[in-house]
């Protein structure tokens, strides 16, 4: 073949490559709101779908507790697991670009844990701030001090590692080391100070989970999630360039400064929002990303989305893997995902180690 | 043309430029030599845009430079930095491909592949492309990020004046790749590119440039032509060490030796 007719890379960039990965998606959510302590015949599941989605028109009889438990219990928590995975490996995979890293982690450098010292500082002070005590204030009042504490996190964890326009890993995780002591630290007071009724609340922040989610949590995280989603795509070539650096960004013609401020304050939202709710899930921002870039090359264009896809649907599998494993009590979602993610990072390092030597 | 007027950088109280002119004109190649820390890459970054100078201002084809739109001033101006480092298993095809960005709306087109090829071809990568950057040595990845320039400054339009800027660009490279990157900025000046580069070597600044330029502690020492610089006595002076000037045959221009290393 001519050389001039030679076009594109090797790698697959329709989005047909993404199709398994959403049928995958869908049968998984199915076998969720199938599957739990409560008994529910995949044909009443289907009929609890068709006539809530019909608005009615679907014809047949349901049985109410069967609705209950299919419509009001495991849908949202499905909806939110699924909200939760995307965001947290989107915001993964965005912040591995803009750190340059491709170790950079939402829970590891500490942007997690910032959300999560907003949050416990915004119970404490609950019901002392003017207007905090009701109405949509009240709902919103941890979800913004959440993504507060996590956005400040990113800014100062960016500023301390950025070493002559360069991000070092060992710098990113010691900052992120210093934020999530400080975080264990206030988390350890705010539990020593607590009544028993409190303890259970706090340590779920330690440890992740998906309990509590349910239709108003869902709709709550949904703008602070899905906006950043829609907005993240439009800097994928910037993101791109960015893994360059950002002087060579720059000469590559991208607004580096309205990048970078963007892509934080987006991803520092999608994990405040998820922290505020479901505390610390570590490790899907990670090991998400890590498998993308394996299948499909590093290019932001194909990342993202398919961060956003793999992300949900592996935070579903570790929910539902949580929820039926030792039923009906929970393991906490966050012993499932570091379960695995720990060792996979521990594997990372092994090799990049090795890789340094050679 | 680019020029800077009256450029000067201070930086936490000291003076890393003061008062620098010069001009870049589209077709010629001008090596700025100094002493290390006489504000060499400093003053290619202004030039280029990436930093803000203090004091004076740099003009672009008569505009302010930052009166240009950032992607418009990304497809007529490239900058190879001293190091560039990439820590993601792209495609050295993929790498070059980035240098279309400021060309591109929504995806690559036939043109930008062409362009990317005919840049590795340059740099004698052609048949790496498929290869993965991380996996290649020091002098390899070097070549690719030249290519990467070499790409973005692809025009279709050879009368364009357009400028490249090279910072230490022969750095980790063999002998036939240092002559690669020479003959890259040669025929680049041909198609109407003004090339800046700072480089550490009289001798190759001498054989490969229009005019020189020497830096000496943030002020312009010495310029003109090879000729004359190769000639000047203040070369020992500021630099600190004893040359001997050897008479090449085919050049007009001596070899400048140290003596006593």
């Amino acid at each position: 073949m001519h050389e001039k007719d030679r076009v594109g890379t090797g790698r697959p960039r329709g989005p047909g490559e993404l199709g398994p990965l959403l049928g995958a998606l869908l049968v998984l959510a199915l076998l969720g709101l199938n599957l739990g302590p409560m008994e529910t015949p995949l044909g009443e599941v289907l009929k609890v779908l068709g006539q809530r989605l019909s608005l009615g028109y679907w014809p047949g009889e349901v049985d109410p507790a069967v609705l209950t438990v299919v419509w009001d219990i495991r849908l949202p928590r499905i909806l939110a697991a699924m909200a939760v995975g995307a965001a947290l490996a989107t915001a993964g995979a965005c912040l591995q670009g803009l750190f340059r890293n491709p170790l950079a982690d939402p829970g590891l450098i500490g942007v997690s844990s910032g959300g999560a010292i907003g949050s416990i500082l915004a119970i404490a002070t609950l019901g002392w701030l003017p207007g905090s005590g009701t109405g949509l204030l009240a709902i919103l009042h941890v979800p913004l001090w959440a993504m507060t504490g996590a956005m400040l996190t990113t800014f100062i964890v960016y500023r301390i590692a950025r070493i002559a326009g360069k991000t070092h890993i060992s710098t990113l995780l010691l900052a992120g080391i210093a934020v999530n002591a400080l975080a264990g630290s206030l988390v350890g007071a705010v539990l020593y100070l607590s009544d028993n009724d409190a303890l259970r609340r706090f340590t779920f922040w330690t440890l992740g989970s998906l309990h509590t989610a349910g239709w108003q949590s869902f709709f709550i995280m949904l703008p602070f999630i899905g906006v950043p989603l829609l907005i993240l795509p439009h800097f994928r070539t910037a993101l791109n360039a960015f893994l360059l650096g950002e002087a060579e960004a720059y000469h590559l013609g991208f607004n580096t400064q309205l990048t970078k401020r963007v892509v934080v304050v987006l991803c520092a939202l999608m994990v405040g929002v998820t922290v505020a709710f479901c505390g610390l899930i570590g490790f899907v921002g990670l090991v998400v990303p890590h498998l993308v870039r394996l299948l499909w090359g590093p290019d932001f264009r194909r990342l993202i989305p398919a961060s956003a896809l793999l992300g949900a649907l592996l935070v579903l599998a570790a929910d539902l893997l949580a929820r039926t494993v030792n039923a009906p009590a929970e393991v906490p979602i966050g012993v499932v995902t570091s379960l695995v993610g720990a060792p996979f990072f521990l594997y990372l390092i092994h090799r990049r180690k090795r890789q340094l030597s050679v | 043309m680019l020029s800077g007027n009256h450029l000067s950088l201070n930086l936490g109280g000291r003076d890393i430029l003061r008062e620098v002119s010069l001009e870049l004109e589209p077709g010629r190649i001008t090596a700025i030599l100094g002493p290390n820390g006489a504000g060499k890459t400093s003053l290619l970054r202004i030039l280029s845009g990436e930093w803000n100078p203090t004091r004076g201002q740099v003009l672009i084809e008569g505009q302010p430079l930052h009166a240009m739109p950032i992607r418009r001033l990304g497809q007529l101006r490239a900058y190879l930095h001293q190091e560039s480092s990439l820590d993601f298993a792209f495609t050295v095809l993929e790498v070059v491909l980035l240098g279309r960005s400021p060309h591109m709306r929504g995806g690559e087109r036939p043109d930008d592949y062409t362009a990317a090829r005919r840049a590795l071809r340059q740099v004698d990568l052609h048949e790496r492309e498929g290869d993965s950057y991380t996996a290649l040595s020091g002098g390899e990845k070097q070549r690719v990020h030249l290519a990467r320039v070499l790409a973005q400054l692809d025009s279709p339009d050879d009368r364009e004046p357009r400028y490249l800027f090279l910072d230490e660009p022969t750095n980790n490279l063999d002998l036939s790749h240092q002559r690669t990157v020479f003959r890259v900025a040669r025929s680049l000046a041909r198609e109407r590119v003004a090339v800046c580069l700072v480089i550490h070597d009289l001798n190759q600044a001498f054989q490969v440039a229009d005019e020189v330029l020497i830096l000496e502690e943030g002020q312009v020492a010495l310029r003109g032509s090879p000729l004359e610089i190769a000639a000047s006595p203040e070369c020992e002076r500021i630099f600190g060490v004893s040359l001997l000037r050897v008479k090449v045959p085919g050049s007009a221009c001596p070899y400048l030796v140290l003596q006593n290393p």
